[in-house]
């Protein structure tokens, strides 16, 4: 009986410390947040915890007793999970889908540990599921923004490859471009100088090549200071010197038999001069050709002059009875004959005046005149003529005596008197001229005002064309050889004057000149 | 015992006076099975009815590994179906229900080695859970699919004789993976038989 007591006592200390310990389990499972479920070797649940029942919905007597892979959707990986618990014994863990209760679907973790005897036989395993919705919502959240801006960054790609895809074709149809221009410069039948902003030559064509003289090749890139000191490029300095925005053109003689005419052009792009360009364009076979024919005329005019004169006296004997009487008719028929030929001798005359114009050896005897006393005494010349056509003149001049002009006084007179005539013979009847005479910078203007015909606007651009007459002044009159204005300019050109007009039809016109003021 | 022929207080009077200790756990699990069908107001009902017919206890408190008289657990399973009106089929799955919580249940399973196997232990499950009677497995047949399990020295009330087939059915379960597992009570000591004998078989 004494030995029955302490065994009691033992039995009754050890049912305490297995209900402390049941306790102590079940507060534990209770707290746990963890859902975790024991399973037995035949994947039957045999226990959940709290944790699980809540994850689940399931009560434990609802869920035990299961075939775990029931709670999971994916059968497959959960057998495949028992499978790796199995072998390896040990902590493994798979994503999975667990159904809750209530048919959700909710993404977890599972955690499998293997339980073994102490011999090391396997008597089942505990799973422990993690809830991982808030992971995969976030994840998915961040697949989502990934996404999104993996979108971007897919479409931005597609743009600046579209970008891309553009400038190359940009590049090619610039480089086509290119290829066609330099083709174009290449084939070109004038010779091209291509100038960069730099002012260093850029590209020179074959023919500007052959025309010069020179390999260029070994010229691109070379300054506009080094070029100007080669002889070949000589002729060109005062084309390459000239800095202008407009167009620039100027005849030089390259060699003795090759005469060019040189073009400047500024590259402008967006109003930014970006270089220039200068064209050679061969003009020797037309100089030449121009100066024969200049030749011709001149020659055939001095030919046609001494007969002419003498023609003219013997007419003028007939007319004056020197060599005997005639009678009406015949003085009529001789004094059409007279005017004829004082009209083929005027057109002699202004054919020279073209002929010694374009052979640049028009003007002599330059001096200090006043232009004042020059127009004047033409106006005198024409004071029959005025008074015959009922014209009134108003001559206006500063009261302060004009400066003196360098001129050579012959061919100013016919100038003037070409414009003064046209004033006189274009004139309405009764009509009336102004000549007006100002000192302007540096130069003096000498201005001729009419009240006649005028020139049609559509004809103006002609006006100082050789052999120009406006339709209006060939059915008014059909004298008039259409020189007298060309020959008026090229005279006032010639003293490095300007010339211009005014006009209106029906209303009169106003031609005007300025000559330079001689420098002290 | 015609057991209709009694009222519940009489019956419950009955079985009061019968001998025989279970463990805490399984007067649990009958309360946890009355609390998963008819919520706490079921449990609140049941310990009223059981205070009525002269038993006031409360319910929620039993330890699981404490010795109770079984026939309190027998008066709980009256009381449920009389005042749930629960037909033979919740009592067996009230049994069935049982083991699922059970710890005995879970510390035997360290003995699972084979269906065979575990089906040898079960006899230590019920020698674990009650102090009176035996259990005793044999003829397991793999290839057959069945094996027998008999109760032997328990007589408290027909009822549990359906209870039993749901608890036994459910060790069943616990050790052999099956689609279908059956089980038929084959003699029963309320024929005047010797133990109470289940046939259990699978597919």
């Amino acid at each position: 009986m004494r030995e029955e007591k302490p065994l009691e006592l033992e039995i009754q200390r050890l049912q305490e410390d297995i209900e402390f310990l049941e306790r102590y389990i079940d507060e534990f499972s209770e707290f746990l947040p963890l859902p975790i479920c024991a399973v037995n070797p035949l994947d039957i649940i045999i226990g959940v915890n709290q944790s699980l029942q809540n994850l689940t919905g399931y009560n434990a007597i609802e869920v035990g007793g299961r075939e775990v892979a029931e709670l999971f959707l994916e059968k497959d990986n959960i057998k495949f999970l028992i499978g790796e618990i199995l072998k390896d014994h040990n902590r493994v863990a798979r994503e999975l889908t667990l159904i809750a209760k209530d048919n959700k679907r909710i993404p977890v973790n599972v955690y499998g540990l293997a339980r073994q005897d102490d011999e090391g036989n396997f008597i089942g395993y505990f799973l422990a599921i993690s809830d991982i919705s808030e992971i995969k919502k976030f994840q998915e959240g961040l697949e989502g923004r990934v996404k999104e801006k993996t979108k971007d960054l897919e479409e931005s790609k597609s743009a600046l490859m579209n970008i891309l895809e553009d400038v190359d074709e940009a590049r090619i149809r610039a480089e086509d471009e290119k290829n066609k221009t330099l083709a174009v410069i290449t084939n070109f039948t004038d010779g091209l100088l291509i100038f960069n902003d730099k002012g260093n030559l850029s590209l020179i064509n074959p023919q500007a090549e052959a025309l010069l003289g020179i390999k260029g090749g070994e010229l691109i890139n070379s300054s506009i200071s080094k070029l100007k000191k080669m002889p070949a490029f000589q002729p060109l300095a005062e084309v390459i010197d000239k800095n202008t925005k407009d167009t620039f053109r100027v005849e030089i003689k390259a060699r003795e038999d090759l005469t060019l005419e040189a073009t400047k052009v500024p590259i402008i792009r967006e109003k930014v001069n970006i270089g220039a360009l200068i064209a050679l364009h061969d003009i020797t076979r037309e100089k030449m050709v121009e100066r024969m024919k200049t030749e011709f005329v001149s020659l055939a005019a001095h030919q046609l002059r001494t007969p002419l004169s003498a023609i003219k006296w013997a007419l003028k004997m007939l007319l004056e009875e020197d060599v005997g009487k005639i009678n009406q008719e015949q003085r009529g028929f001789i004094e059409k004959t007279y005017r004829s030929n004082e009209r083929m001798i005027s057109l002699i005359n202004d054919l020279l005046n073209v002929t010694k114009i374009e052979e640049g050896r028009y003007l002599s005897n330059l001096a200090l005149n006043d232009i004042e006393g020059v127009v004047k005494s033409v106006m005198d010349l024409c004071k029959d003529e005025i008074a015959q056509k009922g014209l009134s003149v108003e001559f206006n001049c500063p009261k302060k005596k004009l400066p003196p002009v360098k001129i050579d006084v012959e061919k100013i007179k016919l100038s003037f008197q070409n414009i003064f005539n046209n004033a006189i013979r274009y004139n309405r009847k009764d009509g009336k001229i102004t000549v007006s005479l100002k000192n302007i910078e540096n130069a003096v203007e000498v201005s001729v005002r009419d009240t006649g015909i005028g020139i049609p606007k559509d004809q103006q651009a002609r006006v100082f064309s050789k052999f120009f007459r406006a339709v209006n002044v060939i059915r008014k009159d059909t004298e008039g050889t259409g020189l007298g204005l060309f020959i008026a300019k090229n005279i006032i050109v010639s003293h490095g004057g300007k010339m211009w007009f005014e006009s209106e039809e029906d209303k009169g016109s106003t031609f005007y000149f300025t000559l330079p003021v001689a420098q002290k | 015992m015609n057991h209709q022929e009694f009222s519940l207080k009489e019956e419950a009077s009955i079985v009061m006076n019968l001998q025989g200790n279970t463990r805490g756990e399984m007067l649990r699990a009958n309360i946890d099975y009355i609390r998963f069908r008819e919520g706490d107001e079921g449990v609140n009902v049941v310990e009223k009815k059981l205070a009525e017919i002269g038993f006031p206890l409360t319910i929620k408190k039993f330890k699981a590994l404490k010795w109770y008289p079984e026939s309190l657990s027998v008066v709980i399973v009256l009381i449920a179906r009389e005042v749930f009106f629960w037909p033979d089929k919740d009592i067996f799955d009230m049994g069935n229900s049982a083991p699922k919580s059970s710890l005995v249940v879970q510390v035997l399973m360290r003995h699972f080695l084979s269906s065979k196997r575990s089906s040898e232990e079960v006899p230590k499950y019920w020698r674990s859970n009650f102090d009176f009677g035996e259990l005793e497995t044999f003829g397991f047949d793999e290839e057959g699919k069945t094996f027998t399990i008999r109760v032997k020295g328990y007589k408290f009330h027909p009822v549990m004789c359906i209870y039993y087939a749901g608890y036994l059915l459910r060790i069943a379960q616990f050790i052999i993976k099956s689609p279908e597992i059956k089980i038929e009570e084959q003699k029963c000591v309320y024929n005047n038989e010797f133990c109470h004998e289940y046939i259990v078989k699978w597919q």
